[in-house]
């Protein structure tokens, strides 16, 4: 009995003094920028961390899951292997050459995903690569099953990134049966999107594909977004589709950063001309 | 007769609470020197209470200066409990266990010279590494924090010393 009230007094002094440390080192981040930085970044890579171990438990539980996400990917691009391999009989070695040898618009960091949040109005993702290993603010965030997010911030080692599943983020989508096009924005809830603006006349229907416009320097084109499940009229003189989207962000882990590689001089003259 | 003692006791830690805020607000030492008489003031306060009162007390006059003087909320307070939290460990050590409980607090006339310097350098070392520690660490070197810490120390044990044998080591 008395072991144990001894045992509690400890406990209690424990967490006092954790309390009070707690409040003063609250008291630190809120009067000091400087300390504030410190103390967060301390955090972050704890935090980090402890994302990191729970990311790898999460993996080890959904493999079967990969696996056949992978399976689907694998099957896609053999798909368009034989697509291309019949295009290359049809041009000229010289044609077929000078295609090669020039190098894409696109490049593509691969990356993984150590913390996604999808239940809240804003949300984010935390990839694991960052400035170091040429990641840059504003860089797209894409999977083979349509678009994840836009880069916010870059730590050497970490990126955060605006999430799609955020209500304030849109990207530029198209009807892949005549590239008619429009912002596509999250609804808010699950996988369900909205593409807007659509022009009245336009002949959708339900089970059209949508897929990324390419009018961006973040995202490439034709990337596929998701289905079209519903068509509205909107005040008489505009469509907006609802969408069902491909990317499942619950199933989230494997990603790639794109680097446009004539980004910055796109910036450039958009700059210059505003 | 306690009373009086308690209330002279009260008077003392207020006069230091007051020279600590002008020191901390008038009295520039550079960016080496830090010159705190907090712990001197947690020394000063009656080691006869439990753990959670010397930490609230502590914490509260820690953020009495921090309010006060003009630095960065939350520094003095987070190293006064963390100097609280090894009050008792550190009067275990230096002096011995028994004749510390005894104590009320130890003076420098109770337990003598050189175990009050041993007791006060661990408290002083112990609340200088903290405040400095949260004050500088990330963003100024090593050398730097470490030249601050000793030039601190040595700055800080000399005042110690100084108000323990003129206005502490008499039994108020």
């Amino acid at each position: 009995m008395r072991r144990n009230s001894r045992l509690i007094k400890i406990f209690l002094s424990i967490a006092l003094f954790l309390l009070l440390e707690g409040i003063s080192v609250i008291l630190i981040t809120n009067n000091s920028i400087i300390q504030k930085y410190r103390i967060m970044g301390f955090t972050r890579s704890v935090q980090s961390f402890f994302w990191k171990q729970g990311e790898s438990v999460r993996y080890f539980l959904n493999y079967k899951k990969e696996n056949r996400l992978l399976e689907a990917e694998n099957r896609l691009l053999k798909e368009r292997i034989s697509i291309l391999k019949k295009y290359l009989e049809d041009v000229s070695a010289e044609e077929a050459i000078a295609h090669a040898s020039g190098t894409g618009d696109y490049t593509f960091i691969p990356a993984t995903i150590i913390k996604n949040s999808i239940n809240k109005q804003h949300n984010y993702i935390i990839l694991n690569v960052g400035s170091n290993n040429g990641v840059e603010e504003g860089m797209g965030v894409i999977t083979s099953w349509g678009i994840v997010g836009i880069v916010d911030a870059v730590s050497p080692r970490f990126s955060y990134v605006s999430s799609f599943l955020n209500t304030s983020q849109s990207v530029s989508a198209k009807i892949v049966s005549n590239d008619v096009f429009g912002p596509m924005v999250w609804t808010g809830v699950g996988n369900r999107a909205v593409v807007r603006e659509i022009p009245i006349h336009t002949e959708v229907c339900i089970g059209d594909t949508i897929s990324t416009s390419g009018y961006s320097a973040i995202f490439p084109p034709d990337i596929p977004l998701g289905i079209v499940t519903s068509v509205d009229e909107v005040n008489g003189v505009a469509l907006e589709l609802g969408v069902e989207m491909f990317q499942n962000f619950r199933a989230l882990r494997l990603v790639d950063v794109v680097i446009n590689n004539y980004g910055k001089e796109i910036n450039m003259i958009e700059n210059e001309m505003e | 007769m306690r009373w009086s003692k308690n209330i002279s006791i009260l008077v003392l830690i207020a006069v230091m609470i007051i020279i600590q805020i002008i020191i901390c607000d008038y009295i520039y030492t550079g960016p080496y020197i830090h010159l705190t008489l907090l712990p001197l003031i947690i020394l000063s306060i009656s080691a006869e209470h439990s753990y959670p009162r010397l930490a609230l007390i502590s914490f509260a006059v820690g953020f009495l200066i921090d309010l006060v003087s003009d630095g960065i909320l939350g520094l003095n307070s987070a190293a006064a409990v963390m100097t609280a939290t090894f009050v008792r460990p550190i009067s275990y050590i230096t002096i011995n266990r028994e004749r510390s409980d005894k104590l009320e607090r130890p003076t420098l006339s109770d337990v003598g010279f050189f175990r009050y310097f041993r007791y006060s350098t661990y408290l002083t070392l112990i609340f200088l590494i903290t405040y400095i520690l949260l004050d500088c660490a990330g963003f100024r070197p090593a050398s730097f924090i470490l030249m601050r810490i000793a030039l601190s120390y040595v700055a800080n044990i000399i005042m110690i010393l100084f108000v323990s044998v003129t206005l502490l080591n008499k039994r108020y």
